[in-house]
């Protein structure tokens, strides 16, 4: 009895604190239609903040708690809602999920690179950890007990803001009608505003609560996954209504209470503590599962919509040829570490092909393809080792490969059941949730694992031992007489050859009667239907497909790394990966390939850049290590996201515009002539004329200049696509602006033929 | 209602919108190879009726037949099998598609349309010339205006080989000679056998093409009847202007 | 910008311009739905717009609450270009101005309650108390049901509640937008009444109505809309009969 009381006490403190965060993403989401992912990250930020204040700097805690909650995080979430999220109106829903990602990285990354990483803090419950009073044989901590008087406090001041002020009042009301508040002369804009400050300082809160009662060691991640277990209460209340918010939040805190009181009968199982921490997420999921969603209905097709143009595939085969070409050509110059990371950005690149398919071509989402890359290896390293009984030194086999892929295509079969019904944020969130889930459950199960198959052997039991050494090997192949194994050339050059041949095979697949349908779904699932799709069969099939694909990956990546641990599968990599390639332009193989590259060369590259540059330089040591290169580790991906508000179908496609004129016929003497000349360079540097840096460079810099050499020495190239832009400019005056926005040129134009003066109208043309 | 001849019963349909009544108590039935139109003022419940008819909506009371049969439980990808197409006033194109491909991929989503890849290609060669769309059959679906994009849609509805044709307000969009061009089309379609159900705002085409108009008001059919009867019922004047007793 | 203060004037309309649309073109995204509309509405006067489904009537009262951008042309509201600078207009900037829309349909917030549906009012300057006498006042029905949800209100009550709007903040300028769809006719009634009282007080009034013989009794002016563009202006009862035409095909 006197465990109960004290499991509930502790149950309903978790359930507040989840509260006090899932309130926060409520109240955001429903002001301004954005699904913050990034909260847990902010909650995690303050969190230390205040450590640093508290714990570092020794400020008094009451100072330290104003300072984060009523002055950074307003602040924060007012230059947020400002300077991102405003931006964000009008976007498409992969934008919409994707910008606050970034955020999430971004926060990460920051907090990696202001308190240094891999140092978890420690923050202190308040009051220290052994104050705690007694009823009968019940031992309640103060830190509890100030948990629940906060989030009642709390819950008494949302209530106060939000139903006695009138900017509670406005912000509600923009919740129901945006351009009704407007009539009524509210300003949908402040109230978005102060809602994000809210929010901001809601999550702050919940992070030092939450953080504070761990009472250890947390680094950013976990932290930051803490708090997002909150999410799960935060869907039961349909992201709309905070009572039904605090009754989820307060449900999944006793669950997990209870969950340990019961489950507390020994140390035999791992999945038992795994599966504590996932139930937020197994919550999650099921709430998401049977809550009643809007039917299909006809979703109105948005001009902000992305396009994709799909490759011939004779062109495609070309660009397949390119890229093997490329890369045997780096085998004679690249030096080791360089070619370790191409060959890891190859493998994020066949990871991230999944995404084309599923996400590029299919309009579904995925936002862990990782946890199926890392099934497909746990999968290859258990036919490895158990079923062939294979030694540490043999090689992959082909039907381990296999064996990973059709696994995965099943676990995504199954993960797309749940999805079917769900689209956009949902669909992400389920991916999301079992991710968590494979990750706790799976890829942290540490004990081997016994099985008395009678099938199997010789009465020998079948074991499954999945990171029992805290990593797996999966040995490398040796195909078709090499034996990639022994040559990291080799295997680079193999990866390549397969990053081409499914890319291929994927164009390939767009351009067929599937392509078709896939697409058809993808623009219109309700015109689909209606035509005789069975969008199920649909949807199950690219899901299949999409997973096969990041579990072949997923044994080429672990290949790659000879052992892996835990760490290269969960969550938190796999968004990395998911916003390079929806930033490099998800719609395209090749944004596949900038994803994987980006992810797992770029910006490792420009910090051994910077650490080169530490040595050469190393008066400014602690300024290219600790400053620069930390920063482009840490937080250059998510600034790469920047560009997605710019070219929402990905800046691949922006670049390529620039050297399509190339192409075409009278383009070809200056690109053959740039053949030739990088061939030449080519050949210099493999005789040691110049060095690996001074080519890579110079090389890297030619290319990129290519477009504007061209557009000097051949003008001409250039003309076709000005004389249409001018013949469409060329419109009767009256009719500018009927087909398309009125831009600035428009502007000019009107004013010269009208023969006004340029400054008149130059406010004007700006929107 | 035991009619051989009427084709698809909608049989006592009720939509209910949280606590609004979008679509009230309507029966309506269209004859084999008839062109049936409906019209209404804005609001009376029309888009809401065809997406009960087509699936994508269930309705909270009613049902509806096709050739006989209760095809209420069926999805909508079922119906479209047993021969319900239709084109959505709010245009559901498929952006990455040029116009070609848009026909062409609705054959090949289509159960009704037998034979192989080749067989495909012909009938989107016949479905464009019929619907006269050559000249834009290569252009991206965005690009083209509002008025040839619905006719895209019915080219698509079309591929599935349908024995009823909806079409949500088809001539929305389109120049008055467009319109007249299309409403030829539509009594061309009607004279090779396809049964058409029209919801449409311009009278002068409705009035010109349909055999027999139902009309729609507060989710209520207040008339039915042909072209000319309906002009002059005091009641269709009424939903269209307010009643005379208002003032 | 100068301010536009709602003057009592005397019941006659006065010879100046309140409300001007001069070739005004709007468009959502790509689809351009009014193609150079031209209208002059006197101050004080009670202006009827009619015309027959999708012929932009509504989106002439959405450019002028400043909802949605000009493409083209002008509107002027006592002079003054509301859409300024870049063909945008602020609608939150307008209401506070005394610009008063009441939009067809929706013109509360179903998920609040009565009291602060009207709270939300206050944002273009009155008070709470001033508000509520007002409209429970003129509206006992609503004084009666203020703790209720918006949403909840039967369709009547919820115009009324949006008409409170129109009564209680003294607007210069009221924008009404098929105050009568779905809507029983003795409720039509009091809530033309309650438009009949703003006119006498001279709060120019441009009424959107399908309906058209609904609004004959209070306009003194109307004109009719086909395709996005002014068709007519004229007399209300003289129109009538080229309503007909307008909505049933032109075959009568």
């Amino acid at each position: 009895m006197a465990d109960f009381l004290s499991f509930t006490v502790i149950g309903v403190a978790v359930g507040a604190i989840y509260a006090i965060a899932a309130s926060g993403l409520v109240v955001t989401y429903a002001t301004s239609g954005i699904f913050n992912f990034a909260h847990g990250a902010v909650g995690m930020f303050a969190a230390f903040l205040y450590w640093q204040f508290r714990w570092d700097w020794n400020f008094p805690a009451p100072l330290a708690i104003f300072l984060v909650i009523f002055v950074f995080c307003p602040i924060f979430g007012a230059l947020l809602e400002r300077f991102v999220m405003r931006g964000l109106q009008n976007t498409m829903e992969i934008t919409k999920l994707v910008v606050p990602i970034a955020l999430l990285l971004l926060l990460t990354g920051s907090a990696s690179w202001i308190w240094g990483d891999p140092i978890p803090e420690t923050l202190r419950r308040f009051f220290g950890p052994d104050k705690k009073i007694t009823i009968g044989d019940t031992f309640i901590s103060w830190h509890h007990i100030i948990v629940l008087i906060v989030a009642v406090l709390m819950a008494a001041g949302l209530y106060v803001v939000l139903y006695k002020m009138r900017i509670g009042v406005n912000m509600r009301a923009v919740v129901d009608n945006p351009e009704l508040t407007q009539l009524n002369g509210g300003r949908p804009v402040l109230a978005a505003s102060f809602s994000w400050m809210i929010g901001t300082a809601l999550a702050g809160l919940a992070g030092v609560l939450i953080g504070s009662l761990q009472n250890a060691a947390i680094n950013n991640l976990a932290l930051t996954l803490l708090i997002v277990d909150a999410y799960a209460a935060a869907i039961f209340g349909k992201l709309r209504s905070l009572t039904l918010t605090f009754v989820g939040a307060i449900v999944v805190g006793l669950s997990i209470s209870y969950w340990n009181w019961l489950s507390d009968t020994g140390q035999k199982w791992t999945w038992l503590s795994g599966f504590r921490i996932s139930i937020p997420v197994v919550l999650l999921v099921i709430v998401l599962i049977l809550l009643p969603h809007e039917r299909l209905r006809g979703a109105v097709v948005s001009r902000f919509k992305e396009r994709f143009s799909v490759p011939t595939i004779p062109k495609a085969a070309l660009w397949a040829g390119v890229l093997v070409l490329f890369f045997a050509a780096a085998v004679p110059i690249a030096q080791r570490k360089p070619e370790a990371l191409l060959s890891t950005g190859l493998a994020f690149g066949i990871i991230a092909l999944s995404l084309v398919l599923l996400t590029g071509y299919g309009g579904e989402l995925n936002l862990a393809p990782l946890t199926f890359a890392g099934i497909g290896a746990v999968v290859a390293y258990q036919f490895e080792v158990n079923i062939t009984k294979g030694h540490i030194n043999e090689s992959l086999s082909i039907w381990g490969l296999l064996l990973a892929a059709a696994v995965c295509a099943l676990v995504g079969a199954i993960i797309a059941l749940p999805a079917l019904r769900l689209r956009g944020l949902y669909q992400g969130l389920v991916t999301f949730g079992f991710a968590i889930f494979v990750t706790n459950m799976v890829f942290k199960q540490r004990r081997t694992l016994h099985f008395n198959l009678p099938w199997y052997g010789d009465g020998e039991d079948f074991e499954i031992n999945i990171f029992t050494g805290g990593g797996l090997f999966v040995p490398r192949p040796n195909w078709f007489g090499i034996d990639f194994r022994i040559s990291n050339s080799n295997y680079m050059v193999f990866l390549a050859v397969v990053f081409a041949l499914i890319g291929l095979g994927l164009v390939a697949l767009r351009r067929s009667t599937y392509g078709r349908r896939l697409a058809a779904m993808k623009d219109s699932p309700a015109a689909s239907a209606t035509l005789g799709m069975s969008l199920v069969k649909m949807k199950l099939s690219v899901f299949a497909l999409s997973s096969a694909i990041a579990g072949v990956g997923g044994v080429l990546y672990a290949a790659q790394q000879g052992a892996s641990d835990e760490n290269s599968w969960v969550i938190t990599a796999s968004l990395p990966l998911v916003l390079l390639t929806v930033v490099a332009g998800v719609g395209y193989v090749s944004g596949a390939f900038a994803g994987g590259i980006l992810t797992g060369v770029f910006f490792v590259m420009l910090g051994d850049v910077f650490l080169k540059l530490s040595v050469d330089y190393s008066a400014f040591e602690w300024l290219f290590t600790d400053v620069v290169k930390d920063f482009f580790i840490f937080v250059g991906p998510a600034f790469a996201a920047i560009s997605l508000a710019t070219s929402p179908a990905g800046f691949l496609n922006d670049m390529f515009d620039n050297y399509r004129p190339l192409t075409s016929r009278r383009g070809l003497p200056l690109l053959s002539a740039w053949v030739v000349f990088q061939g030449l360079f080519y050949l210099w540097r493999i005789t040691d004329g110049i060095g690996t840096w001074t080519f890579m460079l110079v090389s890297l810099g030619v290319a990129l200049l290519l477009p504007a050499i061209a557009q000097v020495i051949r003008p001409d190239l250039y003309i076709d696509a000005k004389t249409l832009k001018q013949r469409r400019e060329e419109l009767p005056l009256e009719l500018v602006g009927v087909d398309r926005p009125i831009t600035a040129q428009d502007v000019k134009q009107a004013d010269a033929a009208l023969q006004l003066p340029v400054g008149v109208s130059d406010n004007d043309g700006r929107s | 209602m035991a009619a051989v001849d009427v084709l698809l019963d909608v049989q006592g349909v009720t939509v209910n919108f949280g606590g609004n009544r979008a679509v009230d108590d309507v029966s309506l039935p269209v004859a084999q190879g008839s062109l049936t139109g409906l019209i209404g003022p804005n609001g009376a419940g029309k888009t809401t009726l065809f997406n009960v008819v087509s699936g994508l909506l269930s309705p909270s009371a009613g049902s509806i037949h096709l050739e006989g049969r209760n095809i209420s439980k069926l999805s909508p990808n079922k119906r479209a099998h047993l021969g319900i197409s239709r084109t959505f006033q709010r245009l559901e194109l498929f952006t990455s598609l040029t116009v070609r491909e848009n026909i062409q991929v609705a054959g090949e989503i289509s159960r009704r349309m037998r034979g192989g890849y080749s067989h495909i290609q012909k009938e989107t060669d016949r479905v464009i010339e019929l619907i006269d769309l050559g000249d834009v059959a290569d252009s991206e679906v965005t690009e083209i205006p509002t008025g040839l994009a619905r006719v895209v849609e019915m080219g698509r509805a079309l591929m599935n080989n349908p024995k009823v044709l909806l079409l949500d307000e088809p001539a929305s969009g389109q120049t008055e000679e467009e319109t007249r061009e299309f409403g030829k089309l539509l009594l061309r379609l009607k004279e090779e056998g396809t049964t058409i159900f029209l919801v449409e705002h311009d009278m002068a085409l409705v009035m010109s093409v349909c055999d027999k108009i139902h009309v729609l008001d507060f989710g209520k059919i207040i008339a039915r009847g042909e072209a000319e009867e309906i002009q002059t019922m005091p009641e269709v004047l009424d939903a269209y202007l307010g009643s005379h007793e208002m003032i | 910008m100068t301010a536009v203060n709602a003057t009592t004037q005397p019941q006659a309309p006065s010879a100046q311009p309140m409300l001007e649309f001069d070739n005004v073109r709007a468009a959502y995204g790509s689809i351009e739905v009014i193609h150079g509309a031209s209208l002059t509405i006197q101050e004080g006067s009670v202006f009827a717009l009619l015309g027959p489904n999708g012929a932009g009537k509504s989106t002439m009262l959405k450019v002028c609450a400043g909802l949605l951008p000009l493409t083209g042309g002008e509107v002027r509201i006592a002079g003054v270009p509301v859409h300024r600078p870049s063909q945008v207009a602020v609608a939150d900037d307008l209401a506070r101005r005394g610009v008063c829309l009441i939009p067809e349909g929706k013109g509360i917030f179903p998920n609040l309650s009565v009291k602060d549906n009207l709270k939300m009012m206050t944002n273009a300057g009155k008070t709470v108390s001033q508000i509520e006498d007002v409209a429970y006042s003129q509206f006992p029905r609503l004084g009666e049901r203020r703790r209720q949800m918006a949403g909840t209100l039967s369709g009547g009550e919820q115009q009324m509640l949006a008409m409170s709007r129109a009564l209680a903040t003294d607007p210069a300028l009221l924008l009404l937008d098929e105050l009568s769809m779905g809507l029983a006719p003795i409720i039509v009634q009091d809530l033309y009444q309650a438009v009949g009282q703003l006119a006498k007080l001279g709060v120019t009034i441009l009424v959107v109505e399908q309906f058209a013989r609904t609004v004959l009794g209070v306009a003194n002016r109307a004109a009719i809309m086909v395709s996005g563009q002014v068709s007519k202006v004229g007399d209300p009862a003289e129109l009538e009969h080229e309503l007909e035409a307008a909505y049933l095909g032109g075959e009568l």
